[in-house]
């Protein structure tokens, strides 16, 4: 007990006088922290410029007009008559799409028939082709209920004419735990958990490196004490962090209103696993850290995967089984899925059975392999 | 030239360097195999790169003929799966937070009475937007089947009247809208992410693998040798250096190229050679700005950190899935000063849209320009070493 509190010491001291290591500590996590959430501040899409190539020029596409205007999702810019001119706006990226309107859009209703109007928008970002299509398609189920009176009267279907009348199924669609649909409140939780992971990662990579470097790392020949120099580091890194998981996941959401259901209690329940296997899991990788700057090469490369891996942006059943395994062995996959359920989705700690158990496994393997690693490594 | 180059040190500084790089496999890792695992994960992290068959829910409080048939209807959509139907919303709630399923449709108690009565009523239909992906493909399948349940009371009374399904059509939504999605018309996410997520994790790679090199050089104080090496002139060093790894990095973009447009079928509007040119073009610029940036600052272990967050924030300024000006003004000004911004812009019309020379022709030119950064680099690192003699890190 008494070597276990000299080497958390010892650690702190290594720790508060490497400048990299504070500089990763305050700098980075802070300066991670606030700009992410700086950057998808603006968090729902609005007001996606779009054109429309108005043949009809008549009051009823000029009221359709207006209607898909209103929306939030897009705003016209642009009106014209030549198809050319909207596909060169599109070109020049001044739109991300527009509505064409046939010429006959009125004389084809009055006369009671159907008409097509097509949407035609650019997928280069999802998000401004769902923006075009959602705002086109409710603006035209606003104008089609209107219109339904006009066309039983223009079809001479007046003995159907109560039909107008008739109350149709509404269809409510309720988007579940982003209710704003937004991109950042979407996308900002699961970073925060990746982040706390790259930052833990490289802090504890480069005092590993720089225990290299100094020659600081002497061959373990005890296996006791090469258990209690994991238990030391892990101590002292997860302290460290469970400062930064409050400010992560505590401060930021509140200060940037993201989504914060859950019960704190539960987060901590999964956060004691979810730190401890990623120093244990970093611990077992150190043998690769040859130097204090070396680790930095492969945790920032991954961090654009891990969101990936997470099954938050894309669903985790869709990918192939090498990637799904990949889900399984590494810390922060089913901590970032674990958090979202417990804090964008109020769940409790019964819904994320599956990634707990995931997360104490991986606390255990990596543990007996970090000190394993510790004890048989070479100098 | 090469006579001259050879002779000012230029190629001892690359014989140098290439013996460097060969001196541990930690470099091939970083500079080639990493890379290449960058590839194999974009081009295979999506599966076929559709999200469709997505499990779902419904949940039948009415158990009636009219809801089971909504069943049936929502089963026949290709974007979505009822893979339950549940009594409650109770379990609907439980079966979305074990992920089992990523929306649910609510058919009320009396749903078929009501309807039948016309009395008014509404089907909820509730989808995960904790992952927006998933969840926006559950709302526009369930959108899809329901367009026709909105009109069954009017149903119900036409056919009693004996009006055909086509003029209840036209009835109910006689202005209709077909959707043209451009570019990417299957809405396929290999299409979409693949080549510009890849090209953001190279980047970052490049970057690193930069300020790596020359780092080491200032913090092992061995830039002595090396400007020896460079019979004492600091533009062989810079160049000599770079050199190689210009060489690497290009072999990695046109296999990577030729990987993504020939073998497995991107679509590419323009011609091979134009991509790898604009991709040799877009290594030169990270290169420069790595460089640049460690030349403000030479402590490897300081300024790396800086160089790797510049790197991650390539992954939002490229602006691939969040449009950059959909963020604050500033962070969209911001992002014109990182190469993948451009890279993308660029990429994006060569990939979709020929003869489009006049539309990215100015990111092309301040993607070249980046390379004057070298310059700047040159003389501070110049002014660094004389000031100090050597810099120690």
């Amino acid at each position: 007990m008494k070597d276990l509190i000299k080497i958390i010491s010892n650690e702190f001291k290594a720790i508060g006088t490497n400048i990299p290591i504070l500089i990763v500590l305050v700098l980075g996590n802070v300066g991670y922290g606030f700009l992410y959430n700086l950057l998808y501040n603006t968090n729902v899409y609005k007001e996606a410029p779009v054109a429309i190539v108005d043949m009809s020029q008549s009051d009823l596409s000029r009221h359709f007009i207006d209607y898909i205007d209103a929306t939030q999702e897009v705003k016209v810019v642009a009106k014209t008559q030549n198809f050319h001119e909207a596909k060169r706006m599109l070109s020049e990226r001044e739109i991300v799409g527009f509505l064409y309107i046939p010429s006959e859009l009125k004389e084809e209703i009055m006369k009671g028939n159907q008409v097509q109007c097509v949407v035609y928008g650019s997928t280069l970002s999802f998000l401004d082709y769902l923006n075009i299509y959602e705002a086109v398609n409710f603006a035209s189920l606003d104008i089609n209920s209107e219109l339904i009176p006009e066309m039983i009267e223009s079809l001479n279907m007046i003995d159907i004419l109560f039909l107008a009348n008739d109350k149709a199924v509404n269809i409510v669609s309720e988007p579940l735990y982003n209710t704003s649909e937004g991109y950042g409140t979407y996308l900002i939780p699961p970073v925060m958990v990746i982040i706390i992971f790259q930052t833990l990662m490289i802090t504890v990579a480069m005092r590993c490196g720089s225990e290299v470097t100094e020659s600081q790392r002497h061959r373990v020949t005890k296996f006791y004490s090469s258990v209690k120099i994991v238990l030391g580091k892990a101590f002292t890194n997860v302290m460290i962090y469970s400062v930064f998981s409050v400010f992560f996941l505590g401060l930021l959401p509140l200060i940037f209103h993201l989504p914060h259901l859950g019960d704190s209690l539960d987060i901590i329940v999964m956060m004691i696993p979810y730190l401890f296997a990623s120093v244990f899991f970093c611990l077992s990788l150190s043998p690769f850290y040859t130097d204090s700057d070396m680790p930095l090469f492969i945790i920032v490369f991954m961090s654009v995967p891990l969101v990936f891996l997470s099954g938050i942006s894309y669903p985790l059943e869709l990918m192939p089984w090498h990637w799904k395994l990949f889900h399984y062995l590494i810390p922060t996959a089913p901590a970032t899925l674990a958090f979202v359920k417990l804090d964008c989705m109020g769940g409790d700690l019964t819904n994320i059975r599956p990634e707990m158990i995931t997360l104490w496994i991986q606390c255990i393997a990596y543990f007996l392999i970090a000190v394993l690693v510790k004890r048989f490594a070479k100098n | 030239m090469n006579y001259e180059l050879m002779k000012s040190g230029f190629w001892s500084v690359v014989k140098r360097e290439c013996l460097i790089l060969t001196s541990r496999p930690l470099y091939l890792f970083t500079a080639l195999v990493f890379p290449l695992f960058a590839l194999f994960f974009m081009t295979t992290i999506f599966g076929n790169g559709l999200i469709d068959e997505i499990p779902v829910a419904i949940v039948d409080e009415d158990d009636s003929r009219m809801s089971r048939n909504i069943t049936r209807l929502c089963s026949a959509v290709p974007e979505i799966r009822v893979t339950q139907v549940l009594p409650n919303t109770a379990e609907a709630r439980d079966a979305l937070l074990s992920k089992k399923i990523y929306g649910y449709l609510i058919i009320p108690n009396d749903f078929e009475s009501d309807v039948k009565a016309n009395r008014n009523t509404s089907l909820t239909l509730c989808y995960h937007y904790a992952f927006l992906s998933a969840g926006s493909e559950v709302m526009q399948g369930f959108l899809n089947a329901l367009r026709i349940i909105a009109v069954s009371p009017l149903e119900q009374t036409t056919d009693f009247l004996g009006i055909n399904d086509e003029t209840l059509e036209t009835i109910a939504s006689p202005i209709s809208i077909s959707a043209h999605p451009l570019y990417n018309p299957a809405l396929n996410y290999t299409t979409y992410l693949t080549f510009p997520y890849f090209w953001v994790l190279f980047q970052i790679l490049i970057l690193l693998n930069i300020a790596y090199s020359f780092g080491n050089e200032f913090k092992n104080e061995n830039i002595r040798n090396c400007l020896s090496a460079g019979n004492g002139k600091f533009i062989n060093v810079v160049l000599g250096k770079l050199f190689p790894y210009v060489i690497i990095f290009s072999i990695v973009a046109i296999f990577a190229n030729v990987i993504m447009f020939e073998i497995l079928g991107f679509d590419l509007s323009s011609s091979i050679y134009e991509i790898i040119v604009v991709c040799i073009l877009f290594i030169c610029a990270t290169c420069s700005i790595s460089l640049f940036i460690f030349s403000l600052y030479p402590n490897l272990p300081i300024i790396i950190s800086f160089i790797s967050m510049f790197g991650s924030l390539g992954a939002t300024f490229a602006g691939v899935t969040f449009p950059v000006n959909a963020m604050y003004p500033f962070f969209e000004k911001l992002s014109r000063f990182f190469p993948i911004r451009h890279f993308v812009v660029i990429t994006d019309y060569l990939r979709y849209e020929s003869h489009s020379f006049i539309y990215y022709w100015n990111h092309l030119l301040i993607l070249i320009s980046f390379n004057i950064l070298i310059v700047f680099a040159l003389l501070l690192l110049k002014r660094k070493y004389f000031q100090f003699g050597v810099i120690v890190a």
